[in-house]
């Protein structure tokens, strides 16, 4: 009889649970299969949407399955396009010869330190990988196999490679410590390439990727929603500050266009962040503009290929091209600044249509954002902050408690430490800082970045987020810390969540809510409530 | 006995928590126990603080709410790792292992092994209560599992006018109420 599956309730019966050892798998990692059990992986893709962005093989299909329905040639197709990479990409056949396996990174992945997994392991997860290719494509492999770490291509071993790298977020800590700079990250993103090409990927990264292509958005909203969503967080903002504001849609001449993850129209508390940007924006009087159709920062193509990634993030220049607009500015949010930052000017520039971004407020120009024309929402407001131009109440803040949250990709993709750390002490009177190996470069991912930020598999995601959520109970408990402030739209829903797990009582907020709730804007009325409708101050 | 036990209580709740340890892959387990810092490995340190809480409650006589807490903080990371329920909660019986093995020779004397009893039912109601705890963990996670589904479609909700979401106050194990109750 075949050993039963954990989704079975066979798995667990009665002679079994008699049978507890206390030991882990007496197997090789390479001889250990894949255990899928409910909450560790996330459900696959829907034939549909990879119809529609012309992916292979779209077909219904089970994790739990014992047959994938792959294409009888599955084999070849990996094999071929794996050599089309090693051929295309000098660093990816560096990354593949110089791992000496020093161990550097072996215990700096939030997964690994959460669950235990050995195979999460960075090095080791490289591992699942680099063995494939001494297995397939070098002589000594070929020839001594197992004892020089080489295996050949099985369908065990797509099984395993669907489940490790859809079990990194590819935040990149582990980089941070490779003495030879191996990117982990790119070598997840290339796995999953491979996966792609037989039709393996989760639904939650392809169904934003289908939407996106469609709409603009990840989350599908048409113009008329986006505009209907604007205008009632405008009506929220009038009802808090007396003041009307009227958002700015497809402005043609405008001098600035707007973009930022698409999660802050339709999820709390990212609207809140989204309100915030309105009301910075109105009180700035700035000459920007929304897009219906540059209607999302984020870029799940990231998580899928880089011709995806390349596919979805053209319209951003697009649309700053077609409404003639100067430059660029970016909300919060994560993996969007990894892509904007070092991957759009190669894909889709020059955009030398567009002007060296300068604040018309402060006369600043953006001298780090001279290729890619495009400036973070954090530094454009830090900047408005050391030239004294906004007006703060901070005491509104005061109920907040707040540690900040370094996002991975702005803070190891393109190093954006200080800003959002000065916005947060100029709005708010109480900030403390996490221990200082959590935080910074070293920070720890929330565990549901790179499309893993959905709910099936909220156990996995609780392991990968538990380093993190460790160190908040840590200033929960020292300094009564209540709130985790952050510039992600990905920690925005997520954190919440391992807050709520890891941390009780912990809210999570976006840093741009936090600043327009001080902001004192020029005519408003007494605020009495903040952005969330809750009332400022004691008197409930 | 229990003087004896008492005694020898660091080192009973060390080969308990080497036993934790060695319960987990190679790696893994070597990383566990030779990492201090309690940032870069929070299961490790945590493990190592609240298993010699248990050993001294357990050895002392337990209280099981002075037990809960220290359980809950184990059972909630055993909770996601990936463990069977069977497995997750495992842990407790390696206890008793690591009382034997430290008191080895002693045990020969039967006045002294009679006395085991005591302190095997003491672990035996630590196990069931692992169990209670090992469960509500579970709950936790599908409870917030909802809670950030409903956060996440929160402006679809409010929008319909079907369906209200709950105010913050209306139910006392309401994961979150800022930024849900709109």
């Amino acid at each position: 009889m075949a050993t039963p599956k954990p989704d079975q309730m066979e798995y667990y019966k009665h002679d079994d649970m008699w049978a507890v050892d206390f030991l882990p798998p007496s197997t090789g990692w390479m001889e250990t299969p894949v255990n899928f059990r409910p909450g560790s992986f996330i459900y696959p893709g829907k034939p549909k949407h990879l119809e529609y962005l012309g992916i292979p093989n779209p077909r219904e299909w089970e994790v739990t399955a014992d047959d994938w329905k792959l294409p009888d040639n599955w084999r070849e197709i990996v094999l071929k396009t794996l050599r089309n990479r090693l051929e295309r990409s000098r660093t990816l056949q560096v990354f593949m010869d110089v791992c000496v396996r020093c161990g550097a990174c072996a215990d700096k992945c939030h997964f690994f330190i959460g669950g235990g997994d050995p195979k999460n392991m960075p090095v080791l997860r490289a591992e699942l990988l680099r063995s494939v290719y001494r297995g397939e494509f070098t002589t000594a492999g070929r020839l001594l196999g197992n004892l020089v770490g080489a295996r050949k291509l099985t369908i065990d071993v797509i099984k395993e490679w669907f489940s490790y790298f859809f079990q990194c977020t590819e935040c990149r800590r582990c980089s941070v410590y490779c003495p030879y700079g191996i990117d982990t990250a790119e070598l997840t993103m290339l796995g999953r390439e491979l996966l792609l090409e037989l039709g393996i990927t989760v639904n939650w990264i392809i169904e934003p990727v289908s939407n996106c292509y469609r709409t603009g958005n990840h989350l599908g909203i048409l113009p008329h929603g986006l505009k209907d969503t604007l205008e009632f967080f405008a009506e929220d903002i009038e009802e808090i500050t007396g003041i009307a504001i009227e958002p700015p849609i497809n402005k043609k001449g405008a001098e600035i266009l707007f973009v930022t993850p698409s999660g802050d129209f339709l999820a709390d508390p990212g609207t809140f962040t989204c309100m915030g940007y309105m009301m910075l924006f109105h009180e700035l009087g700035l000459d920007y503009t929304w897009s219906t159709y540059a209607s999302e920062g984020g870029n799940f193509g990231l998580f899928t290929s880089a011709e995806m990634m390349k596919r979805l993030n053209a319209k951003i220049y697009a649309e700053a091209k077609r409404l003639g607009v100067k430059w660029i500015l970016g909300g919060e949010c994560g993996h969007m600044w990894r892509v904007l930052h070092q991957y759009m000017d190669t894909m889709n520039g020059p955009a030398d249509f567009l002007e060296v971004p300068r604040s018309p407020v402060t006369g600043t120009v953006f001298e780090n954002a001279r290729s890619t024309k495009m400036v973070h929402i954090t530094e454009f407001t830090a900047d408005l902050i050391q030239h004294g131009k906004l007006k703060f109440d901070p005491s509104r803040n005061d109920k907040l408690r707040v540690t900040f949250h370094d996002s991975c990709n702005p803070a190891r993709g393109m190093g954006l430490f200080e800003e959002p750390r000065q916005i947060i002490k100029s709005v708010c009177n109480n900030f403390f800082e996490m221990p200082e190996n959590t935080i910074r470069e070293q920070t720890f991912c929330c565990g549901g970045g790179a499309g893993l930020g959905t709910d099936e598999n909220m156990e996995m995601r609780l392991r990968g987020g538990l380093p993190r959520g460790n160190a908040v109970k840590y200033v929960q408990d020292k300094f009564d810390v209540n709130t985790l402030a952050c510039v992600c739209a990905i920690d925005r829903a997520t954190l919440q969540t391992v807050c709520d797990y890891w941390a009780p009582g912990v809210e999570v907020t976006g840093v741009h809510e936090m600043l327009a709730n001080a902001l004192v804007m020029k005519g408003e009325q007494k605020r009495t409530l903040n952005l969330r409708m809750e009332p400022i101050g004691d008197d409930e | 006995m229990k003087d004896l036990l008492l005694a020898r209580q660091k080192q009973i709740s060390k080969r308990w928590l080497d036993k934790i340890f060695e319960s987990y892959p190679s790696d893994t387990s070597r990383f566990l126990s030779r990492e201090s810092n309690p940032f870069a490995n929070p299961v490790g340190r945590t493990f190592e603080q609240e298993t010699s809480e248990l050993c001294r409650l357990v050895l002392e006589g337990p209280d099981p709410e002075q037990l809960v807490p220290h359980l809950e903080r184990i059972i909630k990371i055993r909770a996601i790792q990936n463990l069977s329920p069977s497995k997750a909660v495992s842990f407790v019986y390696l206890l008793k292992a690591a009382i034997r093995e430290e008191l080895g020779d002693c045990l020969v004397d039967s006045a002294r092994h009679h006395g085991l009893e005591a302190i095997d039912r003491h672990i035996d109601q630590l196990a069931l209560l692992s169990f209670d705890v090992y469960v509500k963990s579970r709950e936790k996670i599908y409870e917030i599992r909802i809670a950030e589904i409903k956060r996440n479609v929160s402006r679809l909700l409010s929008g319909s006018g079907i369906f209200e979401p709950s105010e913050p106050d209306d139910s006392p194990h309401q994961c979150s109420s800022r930024g849900s109750g709109r």
